[in-house]
């Protein structure tokens, strides 16, 4: 049952049978009844001229919304490093109120001491078997759940392929904003700025959710770099059941072995339009091969094809953290410098002297890059032993 | 049943730029095309479509974007819609999802919605799962592969450190990625016949739910604060000198976090 009726102000007039798109509701007893099939669309309650009908309250925006909460994201027991970026970035934010920042996971046997040392002062801890398998539904429930009884004005999530699952669905019970992939966050008159590349990224935009809350992001991994804050003191935690079951029927997971990952790299070769052609990018694998560099790239050879996602820096890519990063014939787009604020050292190779990768990087050289690292191999190579 | 695919008409170039001095935005190019994740939206919609089904193409956007409907019927639908009224202009994902959400009730509901990934233009893979929120059902991300089995659609999803199986019963949304198939072209016959195909035209009347103020700008619950150019730290150090002295500074930097095995060690 989908609405709620007022059988004392139902007259049996049929305003609601007639407005009905979907044909649930008919007349009963010489009342409106409902049938199958109800999609709360709202036309029944407006077109009844008694107000008899109403739809269930959507989960109630907080009325005095204060706090940070954090989706904790676990793989097996072991929390992902995004959760901790957020978690140092929500200290920092709730730092100068004072107002608590805590964190809400979803997951099965989950150890009270996976929670120790994070700096949180509550736990909110879904341990249910439907958590061992990747359920949005139900984790959003949870999610809900928590929301509901913590009203936080902040919801932050790691922009994980679950994050990003789950974090709209609770956007919508909520009715409420959600911003993806943001850059960086501040706090301006008690409201949360969430920063992200706008407009295909030669703009960024400032968004802001007024009034309903709670205030929520997504934020990819690794863009983040907020000094840790670490707690000894343990949080509370507060054990719950999954709130609903999920609609859905797991059939297994097949984990994949990250081999030459990007993200953990610690010498990176990346190259971008510079190098727009099969044979170029072969010449520069090979470079990287002999400098025992990985090799990664900027969007637009990912976009043509030419190097594949998995190895691609950037917004829509992955955030890298090298020792030393070499960038060749990027021009250095905000997206892609999204992705490389965690790396030690970047060297920019460009031929154009008014490259923006000139202002990422540590140090620069204008030049031909199909010179630069032929000329670095001789020196490598021809010097060896 | 009924299966709805949702599209989007995106600019061709995603490319805007700011006039750093007026605050102006500049567009290198008005054209729209179909989002290219979108694409494989539409055969996925033609692979799951069985005998007595009807695929509709649905798109909000404004007038123009009637030509990504005609190109989603050129590939094989069966009817196309377009919602479209000043009302939903300005929406974000919380009103983008609604208003789609009730032109698929609009249309008479449909057991299964699949929608791209994500769009290139706003780029927050949200919309899919936003709309199946509002639908009540539940929403299958990042597919991989996809198969109509018993009562509902089974999918192989990337999530993080691996491939995930499960069977999502109709009804449902799925968002499917672009290795989820290859989008057919469409038929020459069918493409000459697109542009007189009968297209439907929604507008807000059109919805379940009318109120002017759970759509476009009004219903979006984010609201832009301001816009600005990329602010760029200073300028790193340049290495100047011959190209041997850039390379010996260049074989310096990697011998300091070279690996060790390195022949030239
Ligand atoms: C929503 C969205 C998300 C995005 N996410 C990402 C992302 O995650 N990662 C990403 O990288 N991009 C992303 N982009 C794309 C981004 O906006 C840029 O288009 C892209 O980064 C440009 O790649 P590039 O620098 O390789 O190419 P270009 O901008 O074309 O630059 C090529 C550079 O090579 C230099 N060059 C050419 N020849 C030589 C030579 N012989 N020697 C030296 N230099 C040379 C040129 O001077 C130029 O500066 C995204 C875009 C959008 C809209």
């Amino acid at each position: 049952m989908a609405l709620i009726f007022d059988a004392a102000r139902c007259t049996g007039c049929g305003a609601c049978v007639r407005a009905c798109p979907f044909g649930v509701l008919s007349l009963a007893g010489g009342h409106a009844v409902e049938g199958e099939g109800c999609r709360a669309c709202g036309a029944c309650v407006r077109a009844c001229p008694h107000g008899a009908l109403e739809l269930p309250k959507k989960a109630a925006p907080a009325k005095k919304a204060a706090g940070f909460l954090v989706f904790l994201q676990f793989e097996g027991t072991k929390l992902l490093p995004v959760s901790l970026e957020l978690l140092h970035a929500a200290q920092a934010l709730a730092a100068p109120s004072g107002e608590p920042v805590w964190g809400v996971a979803v997951g099965h046997g989950l150890p009270d001491g996976a929670f120790t040392g994070l700096g949180i002062s509550q736990a909110w801890v879904y341990d249910d078997p439907v958590f061992a398998s990747f359920c949005p539904d139900a984790a959003a429930a949870a999610v809900c759940d928590c929301v509901r009884a913590l009203s936080p004005a902040a919801l932050l999530f790691g922009a994980t392929p679950e994050g990003r699952s789950i974090a709209p669905l609770v956007a919508v019970a909520f009715e409420t904003g959600l911003t993806a992939d943001c850059t960086s966050l501040y706090l301006d008159g008690g409201l949360l700025v969430q920063v992200r590349p706008a407009f295909g990224g030669n703009v960024m935009a400032e968004i802001l959710t007024r009034t309903a809350r709670p205030q929520m992001v997504t934020v990819r991994p690794g863009v983040l770099h907020y000094p840790a804050k670490p707690s000894a003191r343990p949080p509370r935690i507060l054990r719950r059941a999954a709130p609903y079951p999920t609609a859905l029927r797991p059939l297994g997971f097949a984990p994949q072995e990250q081999t030459g990952d990007i993200a953990g790299a610690k010498f990176l070769l990346a190259i971008g339009n510079g190098a727009a052609s099969k044979e170029q990018v072969a010449l520069f694998r090979g470079y990287a091969e002999r400098l025992g560099a990985a090799l990664a790239s900027s969007r637009a050879l990912v976009e043509k094809g030419l190097m594949p996602l998995s190895e691609q820096i950037g917004l829509s890519g992955k955030a890298v953290a090298p020792e030393l990063l070499i960038a060749c014939g990027i021009s250095g787009s905000v997206q892609f410098c999204a992705g490389i604020g965690g790396a030690k050292r970047i060297i920019a190779i460009n031929s154009d002297p008014n490259a923006p990768i000139f202002s990422a990087a540590h140090e620069y050289i204008v030049g031909d890059m199909y010179e630069l690292l032929p000329a670095l191999l001789e020196r490598l190579e021809g010097t060896a032993g | 049943m009924n299966i709805v695919v949702c599209i989007k008409q995106v600019p061709a170039s995603a490319e805007v730029r700011m006039d750093p001095e007026t605050g102006v935005l500049l567009r290198d190019s008005a054209e729209g095309r179909l989002n290219p994740y979108d694409a494989v939206a539409i055969e996925a919609a033609l692979r799951l479509r069985e005998e007595g089904d009807t695929l509709t193409a649905l798109a909000m956007g404004p007038a123009a974007a009637e030509k990504v409907l005609r190109f989603a019927w050129a590939m094989g639908a069966d009817r196309a819609a377009l919602l479209c009224d000043r009302a939903f202009a300005g929406a974000d994902v919380l009103s983008t999802a609604r208003a789609l959400s009730q032109a698929i009730l609009a249309l008479g509901g449909a057991e299964l919605v699949v929608c791209g990934r994500q769009t290139t233009d706003g780029d927050t893979a949200q919309v899919g799962p936003a709309l199946a929120a509002f639908l009540g059902r539940p929403c299958a991300c990042w597919v991989q592969s996809f198969a109509r089995e018993d009562g509902g659609i089974t999918v192989e999803q990337a999530l993080t450190g691996g491939v995930g199986k499960a069977h999502y019963p109709l009804p449902c949304v799925l968002a499917v990625d672009k290795t989820a198939c290859v989008p057919r072209a469409p038929s020459l016959k069918r493409k000459l016949a697109a542009g007189k195909a009968a297209l439907e035209t929604l507008t807000l009347s059109s919805l379940p739910d009318c109120d002017p103020a759970h759509y476009g700008l009004l219903g979006s619950a984010t609201s832009v604060k301001r816009i600005f150019p990329p602010e760029r730290p200073q300028r790193g150090q340049s290495i100047g000198g011959t190209l041997a002295e850039q390379a010996a500074y260049l074989a310096a930097a990697v011998r300091e976090t070279a690996k060790e095995g390195q022949p030239w060690l």
